[in-house]
C-alpha cells in the first residue's frame, strides 16, 4: 500500500488530466471511514413479518434476516440460515455459529455434537480458506469472569433482556489432532471462544458471540419488531 | 427435510431425478441401499432446490453419511464428452508410457465416465439459491450421487498407488512421503469438488500448499516420469469428475499397492507450513543478497523502489520487471563524500550518479539445473559502477545458494583472469570507459578484464519475517569511482533482511567487515493490482420473467450514467437491436463497464430487445461498437453450466453498420463544462536537489459542434520551493525543452495551453484532427493528425504535422522567435509476442533535428504497462549534451487500480534521466491513437 501511494505521488504531474480523481479520492476517504466505523442497525426499524440478526464483525456489520430453518441429522436445535442484503449467509444452532458463506475469515461450515444430556459438546470445523477440513474440536464451558467478555453496545442491548443466560465455551483441538497442535494452521482455531446469551423463559437465542482469535470475532444479536433491542 | 442417520457411513447415496434413468456408472452400480428414497423430479428445478427439498445442507446431513464436498451432479448430456476425455487419456498415456500395463492406465480404464459437472464453488444449497449464476438446472437424466465422508486420500504415481489415512492440517508433501512417491516435483491435488491444484513439491520449488481434503486424489509422476506435465493435466481433469477418491471394486488392488509409511505423520502434523522462498532486493535495487546479485527474479508485473545506505553511499533504486526473465531499472547514486561540483554552482549538493540495470535470465531452475541470469550494471550513464556478471542460483529448501562471475565494479578485486582470454586478447584487459557525454552503451568494455567470483546464501528462518544473507563480496573497493577507496576488512557480508509487511523489507548487515549497510524497499506486484470497487454503485440483479412493455429513456439513461459514467445523447432501434451513442466515453474496463450497462438496459428494455449496442462516438467520429447478446447476457448471470466456455462471449467489438435506425430518443449534448484540479510536478536529480511545485488548474472546455470544441487550462502556482531551482538550461541547439526553469518561475498565473480542435472521420479506420492555438506550456502552432487504425487491427499507422513557434516564458499569449515545423510518421505494432507494443515514429522534432523514436511496452491484462523508449537524431552526442540521447523508462497503471470507484485514465511513472533539446517532442494534448483505444482488440479482455 505504501508504495502504491508512493507511486501515485510520482505520477502525480498528470494526475490533473483526470477530472474524476477528486471525486476517487474522497470516494476512497470515504470507504475507508465506512471501513473502520461501519453502521450500526441500532436504529433501522423492523418488519414484524421478519426475524432478524443483527451481525458485527471486524470493519463491517449487517442486518441479516432468517431466511430458513432445518432440523438436523442429530442433537437437538435448529439449523437457522441468516443472509443479508449483500448475499452473505451466516447459519447458527443453539445460538452457535455453525456456517458462513461471503464472511470473510469466518468458518464455512461446522457440525455441532451433543453429549447424551443434550448439551453442547464439540464440533466438527471446516474452514476451507484455512486448508482446514475436518477438524474436531472440543468445547469445554468457562465461567464468564475467565474470558475477556467485553461489553461491546451490541452485548449491552442484549442485557435488555432481563435474566439474560449468558454461557461461554473454549474450543480446544480433540485428542486425534493432538499431534497437530503444533501445526499452525490448526492452532487458528485452538483456544476459539463461543459465547451464547439465550432467554431465561424461551431459551430461544438473544446474542452469539465467535472469537477465531482474540480481535477476529463476530457478534450477532437477534431481534424482532416486537423485541426490539 | 430429516434426513435419517445410515448405519452404513461409506455407503453411496444415488439420488436420481429422472423417470428414466441415466446409463449405468460403475459408481451408480457400486451403490448400496440408498437411505433416502428418490425424489419426485420436478422439470427444470435448480440443484439448490432438489438439494433443499431433500435437506442436503452443511451443518444439517451428517457428513458421515453425506459428504457434500463429494457431490456430484452429474449431466447425462456430459456422458459422452467425458467418455471422449478418458479415451483420449488413455491413448495419452499408452503412447508415453508404451502400453496399458501401467498403474495409470489400468485405473482410468476403471473408472466410469460420469457426466459430472464441477461446481464453481460449494455445493452449499441456500448459497446457490441466492448465486442463479452458480446453481445448474437439472435435466431429465441428470443425476445428483452422494457418498459418505471417505477417511483417506488416493495417491497416484509411478509406483502404483497408495491409499493413505486423512490428517487434518497436513499438507500434500507428507501424504507423499508415507507413499515414498517424494521424488516428484510436481503433484496434482484433485479435491473431492472437483478443483484441481497444482502443487510444487520439490525441495528446488515448493511452495505454499493446498491442504488436502478427505477423499482428494493426489496425483504425483515422479521425477522424470514419461508422463508429461500436459498428460498430468488432463489426467487431473478426469480424476475431477469422479467425486471423492475412490477404487474401482475391479481394480486389481495387490498389483500396484504400495505399503504407507504412517510415522511420517508423526512429524508431519506437527511441521510449519511449507513457503516459497523469499525474493527481496540488495542494496542496488535489484534482486540479490547484499552487494551480490542472485540469478532470482521477481514475478512479471513487479516494481520495487529501494533505498539503502553503505558509507559512503546512498542508493535509490527503482526497478520494473516486464517479464518473468527480465529485470531492468535505474538508480540514483549519491556519493556522500564528494560534492556534485564547484561551491558557487550547486553549493554543498552531493555528487550524483544516475545508473540503469538489467538482469536477464537465461536458464530457469529445474530439478538439478540451477537458474541462470546475466547482468549488466550501470549501462546507461556515466559507467561509474559499470560491472557485467553470470550468476546461478539454486535453492534447497529453505536455503538459496548463488555464485556467480562478475566483470568491473562488482568483480573490481580482480582474483581471476578472463575466463573468455581463449576468444579473443581483447577480453584479457578492461578499457576505461569512453563515458563522454554519458548515456551511452560501453559495449567496448563488456565482459573484459579480469574477474572475481561471487556468491552467497539466503536462509529463510523458521520466523517467517526474518531472512538471513552471507555473501562472499567480489570487489575489494581500492578501485572505486571519484578516487574514493573504501577499507575493506573482510569479503564476507552478512545481513538479515525483516519482511515488515508483504510489501515492505528492511534490511540490515555488515559489508567489507566493517561498515553498516541499512536500507528499505518496497514492492508489488502490479499485474495483480487493484482495490476492491467498494464505492461503485451496487450492481443491478438480474433476473428472469416479464419485462416493462414501455421504457422511460430519461430515467433509464440517468440508471446507465450513475452505473458506467457514460454520457449517452442519442438512442435508436433498428429491429431487436437498441443502439446507445455515447459521447466521448471511456472506461477503467470495458468489460466491466458493458456489464453494468446491460443491466440497466435488461431491467428496463422489452423483451423483444435482444442486442445491445453502445456506438462510441468521440468528438463526433464513430470510433467503434460493442454489442451484448442480451440473451446469452443473462444465460450467464442466471444459469450455470449451459454457456460452453468456448462459445463466444456474449461481448463483440465490431465496427458498426450503416443500417437505417429509428431514433427513439435524443438528449441535449452538454455545451459547456468547467472543473478545478489540483496539479503537481517535480523536478529530480538535478544540481538544486529535490523541487517540487502545486497549482490549481482550471479547465474549460466549450463545444461548438460535436465535432469542433475549444478547451483551455488556466494555472496558478500555489505551493512550491521553485526559489531553489536556480540551474539554468545551456544547450548547443534551440532550447526548446532546456527552459524549463524559466516556464516555471516567471509567472504564477499562466495559461498551459488553450487551442480550438476538430476531430472527423474519413471513412471506416481513416480519422483526422485538427488543432490551432497555445498547445503547450512551451509552444504554439497548428498542426493535424491523420491516424488508419483497422478495427481490431494488430497495427495502426498515423502521421501529424505542425508548424509551432516557441511561448513566451510567461506563459501568455505572447510568442518568441523561434518558429519549426516538427512531425512524425508512427506506427503502432502489436507484436502478439509477449503481449509487446512496439511504437515507432520517424521525423522532425522541436529542435530541427531529425530521427527516430522507438518504444517497446508489455501490456498486462489488467492495463498495467511498462516501457522503455529511446530517441536518435541527426544530433550529435556532444551538441545533444549530458545524457547523449533522449530515452526513459516507465510505467502506466489504470487509475482505477489504486481507487475504491472505477475511473478511467491512467497514472503514468516516467522516468527520463535529462531533459535535453534533442528528439523533444511536441505535446499536443490530442492523439487520434488515444480517442480511438476503442478499437484496440483488447479492449474487451482488459480486466481488474
Amino acid at each position: 500500500m505504501i508504495f502504491r501511494m508512493l507511486l501515485l505521488l510520482l505520477a502525480a504531474p498528470f494526475l490533473q488530466a483526470c477530472s474524476n480523481l477528486g471525486g476517487a479520492v474522497v470516494s476512497a476517504a470515504q470507504a475507508y471511514y465506512a471501513g473502520k466505523n461501519p453502521p450500526s442497525y441500532a436504529s433501522t426499524p423492523l418488519s414484524p413479518q421478519y426475524i432478524y440478526l443483527e451481525v458485527q464483525a471486524p470493519n463491517s456489520s449487517a442486518l441479516m434476516v432468517l431466511a430458513s430453518e432445518h432440523s438436523p441429522a442429530q442433537g437437538s436445535g435448529l439449523v437457522e440460515t441468516w443472509v443479508s442484503a449483500s448475499q452473505e449467509l451466516l447459519r447458527t444452532r443453539a445460538g452457535f455459529v455453525v456456517g458462513s458463506q461471503g464472511v470473510p475469515n469466518l468458518f464455512e461450515s461446522a457440525t455441532l455434537q451433543f453429549n447424551p444430556e443434550g448439551q453442547v459438546q464439540g464440533m466438527v470445523l471446516n474452514h476451507p480458506g484455512l486448508g482446514i477440513h475436518q477438524v474436531q474440536l472440543n468445547l469445554l464451558p468457562m465461567a464468564l469472569d475467565s474470558i475477556p467478555l467485553k461489553n461491546t453496545a451490541l452485548l449491552a442491548r442484549a442485557r435488555q433482556v432481563n435474566g439474560l443466560v449468558l454461557q461461554a465455551w473454549r474450543g480446544q483441538l480433540a485428542a486425534q489432532h493432538s499431534n497437530s497442535t503444533a501445526s499452525p494452521r490448526l492452532q487458528a482455531l485452538n483456544n476459539s471462544l463461543h459465547v451464547v446469551g439465550t432467554h431465561p423463559n424461551t431459551g430461544g437465542l438473544v446474542y452469539g458471540l465467535y472469537c477465531q482469535q482474540e480481535g477476529q470475532c463476530i457478534e450477532y444479536l437477534r431481534r424482532t419488531a416486537a423485541q426490539n433491542l | 427435510m430429516r434426513i435419517p442417520h445410515s448405519k452404513k457411513p461409506l455407503a453411496l447415496a444415488v439420488l436420481c431425478l429422472c423417470t428414466t434413468l441415466a446409463p449405468a456408472t460403475a459408481a451408480a452400480q457400486a451403490a448400496q441401499t440408498p437411505p433416502v428414497a428418490a425424489s419426485q423430479v420436478q422439470a427444470g428445478e435448480r440443484l439448490s432446490a432438489y438439494l433443499l427439498r431433500n435437506g442436503l445442507l452443511p451443518s444439517v446431513v451428517n457428513s458421515e453419511t453425506y459428504y457434500l464436498p463429494g457431490l456430484q451432479f452429474r449431466q447425462a448430456s456430459a456422458l459422452a464428452q467425458h467418455n471422449l476425455q478418458r479415451t483420449q487419456l488413455l491413448t495419452r498415456l499408452f503412447v508415453q508410457l508404451g502400453g496399458h500395463n501401467n498403474s495409470y492406465s489400468e485405473l482410468v480404464q476403471q473408472l466410469p465416465a460420469t457426466g459430472r459437472l464441477v461446481l464453481p464453488g460449494t455445493a452449499d444449497a441456500e448459497y446457490l439459491s441466492l448465486r442463479p449464476e452458480l446453481d445448474p438446472r437439472l435435466a431429465p437424466g441428470d443425476e445428483v450421487v452422494l457418498a459418505g465422508q471417505p477417511n483417506y486420500l488416493l495417491v497416484l504415481g509411478d509406483f502404483g498407488y497408495c491409499q493413505v489415512p486423512y490428517h487434518a492440517g497436513v499438507e500434500a508433501p507428507a501424504y507423499l512421503q508415507a507413499c515414498n512417491a517424494s521424488q516428484a516435483d510436481t503433484a496434482w491435488l484433485v479435491q473431492p469438488t472437483g478443483t484441481v491444484h497444482r502443487l510444487n513439491v520439490g525441495i528446488w520449488n515448493v511452495g505454499p500448499q493446498v491442504l488436502p481434503m478427505p477423499g482428494a486424489w493426489l496425483l504425483a509422476p515422479g521425477r522424470g516420469s514419461a508422463v508429461t506435465a500436459n498428460t498430468a493435466d488432463q489426467f487431473a481433469a478426469f480424476l475431477a469428475t469422479q467425486g471423492a477418491a475412490q477404487l474401482p471394486g475391479s481394480f486389481s488392488v495387490g498389483k500396484w499397492v504400495v505399503p504407507v509409511n504412517r510415522a511420517v505423520f508423526q512429524q508431519a502434523a506437527s511441521a510449519a507450513p511449507l513457503r516459497s522462498s523469499p525474493v527481496s532486493s540488495s542494496t542496488w535495487g535489484w534482486v540479490g543478497l547484499m552487494q551480490t546479485p542472485t540469478a532470482r527474479m521477481r514475478p512479471a508485473g513487479s516494481a520495487s523502489f529501494t533505498a539503502s545506505r553503505v558509507e559512503p553511499y546512498s542508493r535509490y533504486s527503482i526497478m520494473l520487471q516486464p517479464f518473468d526473465w527480465l529485470e531492468g531499472g535505474f538508480r540514483y547514486t549519491k556519493i556522500t563524500n564528494r560534492l556534485f561540483g564547484p561551491a558557487e554552482f550547486s553549493g554543498d549538493q552531493k555528487f550524483l550518479d544516475k545508473n540503469i540495470d538489467a538482469k536477464l535470465r537465461l536458464w530457469t531452475e529445474s530439478s538439478y539445473v540451477p537458474e541462470i541470469s546475466v547482468g549488466l550494471n550501470d549501462v546507461g550513464g556515466t559507467a561509474l559502477f559499470a560491472s557485467e556478471y553470470l550468476v546461478a542460483s539454486k535453492r534447497f529448501g529453505n536455503f538459496d545458494t548463488s555464485l556467480g562471475l562478475a566483470w568491473g565494479y562488482l568483480g573490481a578485486a580482480g582474483d581471476y583472469s578472463s575466463p573468455l582470454g581463449f576468444i579473443s586478447d581483447k577480453f584479457d584487459n578492461r578499457p576505461a570507459s569512453n563515458v563522454g557525454q554519458g548515456g551511452e552503451l560501453a559495449a567496448e568494455t563488456y565482459f573484459r578484464g579480469r574477474t572475481s567470483l561471487f556468491g552467497g546464501v539466503q536462509w529463510h528462518t523458521p520466523w517467517d519475517k526474518l531472512v538471513l544473507k552471507l555473501e562472499y563480496d567480489g570487489n575489494n573497493y581500492q578501485s572505486e569511482p571519484l578516487a574514493n577507496p573504501q577499507e575493506q576488512s573482510s569479503r564476507i557480508n552478512y545481513g538479515m533482511v525483516y519482511r515488515v509487511s508483504p510489501s515492505v523489507n528492511f534490511h540490515l548487515g555488515v559489508e567489507r567487515g566493517n561498515t553498516l549497510s541499512v536500507g528499505i524497499s518496497l514492492f508489488e506486484n502490479f499485474s495483480t493490482f487493484n482495490t476492491p470497487k467498494v464505492s461503485d454503485p451496487k450492481p443491478l440483479p438480474v433476473t428472469t420473467g416479464p419485462r416493462p412493455q414501455q421504457v422511460d429513456w430519461k430515467q433509464t439513461l440517468q440508471r446507465l450514467q450513475q452505473q458506467t459514467d457514460w454520457q449517452v445523447n442519442k438512442v435508436e432501434q433498428r429491429g431487436s437491436e437498441v443502439k446507445l451513442n455515447v459521447r466521448n466515453g471511456d472506461a477503467a474496463y470495458y468489460s466491466e463497464t458493458l456489464n453494468r450497462a446491460a443491466e440497466v438496459l435488461h431491467q428496463d428494455l422489452p423483451e423483444n430487445v435482444k442486442w445491445f449496442t453502445m456506438n462510441y462516438e468521440n468528438n463526433g467520429a464513430d470510433v467503434g461498437q460493442h454489442v451484448i447478446d442480451r440473451d446469452k447476457f443473462v444465460v450467464r448471470r442466471t444459469e450455470y453450466g449451459l454457456l460452453d466456455n468456448n462459445e463466444k462471449a456474449e461481448q463483440a467489438a465490431i465496427e458498426g453498420y450503416n443500417f437505417p435506425y429509428r431514433t427513439v430518443h435524443e438528449e441535449p449534448t452538454e455545451k459547456f463544462t468547467n472543473k478545478f484540479a489540483l496539479g503537481f510536478r517535480q523536478v529530480l536529480g538535478g544540481a538544486d536537489g529535490f523541487l517540487y511545485q502545486f497549482v490549481l488548474a482550471n479547465d474549460t472546455r466549450i463545444n461548438f459542434t460535436k465535432n469542433t470544441w475549444l478547451e483551455g487550462r488556466l494555472a496558478y502556482r500555489l505551493i512550491d520551493n521553485f526559489e531553489k531551482f536556480k540551474q539554468v538550461g545551456v544547450s548547443r541547439l534551440p532550447q526548446v525543452r532546456t527552459n524549463l526553469r524559466e516556464y516555471a518561475v516567471t509567472s504564477d498565473f499562466t495559461i498551459p495551453n488553450f487551442a480550438l480542435k476538430h476531430m472527423g472521420k474519413f471513412a471506416d479506420g481513416h480519422y483526422y484532427g485538427v488543432y490551432g492555438g497555445l498547445l503547450e506550456q512551451m509552444f504554439a502552432g497548428a498542426g493535424g493528425e491523420y491516424l488508419y487504425r483497422p478495427h481490431n487491427g494488430w497495427y495502426a499507422v498515423g502521421v501529424d504535422i505542425n508548424k509551432v513557434r516557441q511561448r513566451a516564458f510567461e506563459q501568455d499569449f505572447d510568442l518568441q522567435n523561434y518558429e519549426v515545423n516538427t512531425g512524425h510518421i508512427t506506427a503502432y505494432v502489436d507484436t502478439g509476442v509477449e503481449d509487446i507494443l512496439a511504437t515507432i515514429s520517424v521525423g522532425q522534432y522541436l529542435a530541427g533535428d531529425k530521427g527516430i523514436t522507438v518504444d517497446f511496452s508489455r501490456e498486462f491484462n489488467n492495463g498495467v504497462r511498462m516501457g522503455a523508449f529511446a530517441t536518435r537524431t541527426n544530433v550529435s552526442a556532444e551538441d545533444f549534451g549530458e545524457g547523449s540521447f533522449d530515452k526513459g523508462i516507465y510505467m502506466t497503471v489504470p487509475f482505477s487500480a489504486f481507487f475504491t470507484k472505477s475511473i478511467p485514465g491512467d497514472a503514468n511513472f516516467l522516468w527520463r534521466p535529462l531533459t535535453r533539446d534533442g528528439g523533444a517532442k511536441l505535446n499536443r494534448g490530442f492523439s487520434l491513437y488515444g480517442q480511438t483505444e476503442v478499437r484496440n482488440p483488447k479492449t474487451l479482455e482488459y480486466r481488474p
